[in-house]
């Protein structure tokens, strides 16, 4: 990933551009990734996943785990002594899932971050905005009307759920302004309640009708995380990869916006176009993650705020960090899915909600106090 | 993009070139069924200090705003001849420079990061800054004097301080035409003048294009070579400050009742004359 590779001025300007001797902080951008944080999250991507692979129902010790994983490296021959039973637990089972919950996590962090810039509102989630339940309706409709869902890499179910969550985010975005003019927290907040309601209220209904699938439907909405083998990795990579690829280019202007959209646009920037790449890219990725993992919520207002936290406020931290923050804090929410009523898995949905409410809370908290 | 790249390694106190006359031919804004400027035309010369005065809502935030491409707006805004009405964001910018009256200041955003936001419009969609970039922004916070508040963040200084970081922005733009809404609002007397001083000086070391929307009559009347006074919406009155300042027409525009008194230095001073009897027993 050379995009989270750290630009040459990220610690501090090349070529001797500053003359004079300058105290470390002056001179340069303060609101740059820093390498320190991205050595961290790297670390955390490798201790989550590896967590994530050595423990579980079967156990597998961890020492030939991690040679398992070795071996399978070019030009590195490490026999881990695991049975073939162990090893297709490994391959088959664990490290798919490990991966996908990367990618869910980093791509629901991602894209809430990157709703965040957009909207100026700390409190955007892909969630909360009503485009997770956008894309729940529209997976489902694509479900009860019998279109083919295929393994190729135009599947169908992505993107009727891609269609569902940008009619999400646009009537919730449209349904905010119209009730308050300006931007409000509040109001995008409420408005996504709304929309979220209802299109959960829709989803019902079809499922209701459709009595047949119901159970298709209700296996897709939960716990594929816990269903998923390498058909669900090869089918959101492509998404998860493009929508990441724009929202982390994006991230200078992200910054930008931040100073409003009129001062933005007297800066020289095209305001509108930016707000349109970044909720269709981020919109993308969300019904594709929600397309293979149901609907998980808070990801996107945890680990961005949490990242902002320790990382500062730029999004040219915030967006890459929270691309391998989001992705072990996934894993890990999914071990803890897993583990706690052993044998028995808990949907990945309620822990992060169990975490994420009180974050909220402490979010709004924050937001009113200031 | 020979031209971008031109901009982008010229010296932040390199002079601009002379051509830098503002023209605005029938600039109109209007939200919803208000009309907030009407049909305003106005050119400001080279290097020239044009203040904008006018009671409250007399359409000076609205055309400052109209010609930096922050409101949509009817009509042509030109700078040195070059056409930017409908132009792309990022071609008006490196001609216009904004002062906002309230600008937005993201929390923790440091002093250099708020300024380095000003090079924004010599930057590609997708580029990141550059090493000139940089410099760019470290030359302006030495001539402002904000070198030692670098690390700050913006929202933790003074009102004064605060003034002269947008301000420094703006200057990072390196853009001919320099547009301020109020500069002075908010800021003791002898901030004032601090600020208006500096952009007089500002605007003699780098033959910038001056419009700014002032409150201060007196002060407009000190720094500005010329005022240009708008009542809802449309130009009322346009010229030297002697001309426009009369007790008349301040009578007529703002409902006030002053004195136009010369100063010691020749310049004009306003005195609001009381129009109660000072004593209440």
């Amino acid at each position: 990933m050379s995009l989270t590779a750290p630009h040459p001025t990220a610690t501090g300007p090349g070529g001797g551009a500053v003359a004079h001797d300058a105290p470390p902080s002056a001179g340069r951008p303060a609101g740059r990734l820093r390498r320190g944080w991205l050595a961290a999250g790297v670390v955390a991507v490798v201790a989550a996943a590896v967590a994530g692979i050595a423990l579980g129902p079967v156990d597998l010790p961890l020492p030939a785990v991690v040679r398992a994983l070795l071996d399978r490296l070019p030009l590195v021959d490490l026999p881990s002594g695991l049975s073939d039973r162990d090893l297709a637990i490994l391959w088959q089972l664990r490290v798919p899932r490990v991966v996908l919950g990367l990618l869910v996590g980093a791509m629901l962090a991602t894209a809430g971050a990157g709703y965040q810039g957009v909207f100026r509102n700390p409190l955007a989630d892909p969630y909360l905005l009503g485009i997770a339940a956008g894309a729940g309706v529209g997976a489902t409709l694509a479900i009860v009307s019998g279109v083919p869902s295929g393994r190729w890499w135009i599947d169908p179910l992505p993107l009727a759920a891609f269609g569902g969550a940008l009619a999400g985010v646009v009537a919730t975005y449209a349904l905010s302004r119209s009730v308050s003019g300006e931007r409000s927290t509040v109001s995008l907040i409420l408005a996504g309640v709304a929309v979220a309601a209802f299109f959960t209220a829709v989803q019902t209904f079809v499922q209701m009708r459709n009595i047949e699938s119901i159970r298709s439907v209700y296996a897709w909405l939960f716990g594929r995380l816990a269903t998923t083998g390498w058909n669900e990795v090869v089918l959101i990579l492509p998404y998860v990869v493009v929508s990441s690829v724009v929202l982390l280019t994006h991230r200078r202007l992200l910054d930008v916006i931040g100073v409003g959209d009129r001062e933005a646009t007297a800066l020289g920037v095209p305001v509108t176009r930016v707000r349109v790449v970044i909720v269709v890219a981020a919109s993308l990725g969300t019904a594709a993650a929600v397309a293979v993992s149901g609907l998980i919520g808070f990801v996107g207002i945890i680990v961005p705020h949490t990242v902002r936290l320790l990382a500062g406020w730029s999004y040219r931290s915030v967006l890459p960090l929270s691309l391998l923050f989001g992705g072990a804090f996934m894993v890990l929410t999914d071990l803890i899915a897993r583990l706690a009523l052993a044998p028995a898995e808990l949907p990945i949905g309620v822990v992060t909600a169990f975490l994420g409410a009180p974050f909220f809370v402490l979010v709004l908290r924050h937001r009113s106090a200031s | 993009m020979s031209g971008a790249t031109a901009d982008r390694t010229r010296h932040a106190t390199h002079p601009v070139d002379g051509h830098a006359d503002l023209a605005m031919t029938g600039v109109r804004v209007t939200y919803g069924d208000h009309t907030a400027v009407d049909d305003v035309t106005l050119r400001v010369p080279t290097g020239g200090w044009t203040a904008l005065i006018g009671p409250n809502g007399a359409g000076k935030t609205s055309l400052l705003h109209a010609v930096s491409g922050a409101v949509r707006a009817r009509g042509t805004v030109a700078v040195g001849g070059a056409d930017l009405a409908g132009a792309h964001p990022r071609r008006r910018a490196r001609h216009v420079a904004l002062v906002p009256q309230r600008p937005v200041i993201p929390e923790a955003m440091t002093v250099f990061d708020y300024v380095l936001l000003g090079r924004t419009a010599h930057l590609t969609y997708l580029a990141v800054e550059t090493a000139a970039d940089l410099h760019v922004v470290t030359d302006v916070l030495d001539r402002l004097d904000l070198t030692a508040f670098t690390g700050r963040p913006v929202q933790a200084l003074s009102g004064g301080e605060q003034q002269r970081v947008v301000l420094a922005r703006a200057l990072a733009q390196e853009t001919p035409v320099l547009l301020l809404d109020e500069p002075t609002s908010g800021l003791d007397i002898g901030h004032r003048q601090h600020v208006l001083d500096l952009v007089d000086r500002l605007r003699r070391e780098c033959e910038l294009t001056v419009l700014a929307a002032m409150h201060d009559l007196t002060l407009a009347a000190q720094y500005a070579d010329r005022l240009v006074l708008l009542d809802g919406g449309r130009v009322a009155a346009d010229g030297d400050p002697a001309d426009v300042l009369t007790r008349q027409r301040i009578a007529d525009h703002f409902d006030a009742e002053v004195h136009v008194v010369t100063a010691p230095d020749g310049g004009l001073a306003l005195i609001p004359a009381r129009t109660t009897p000072a004593d209440r027993g």
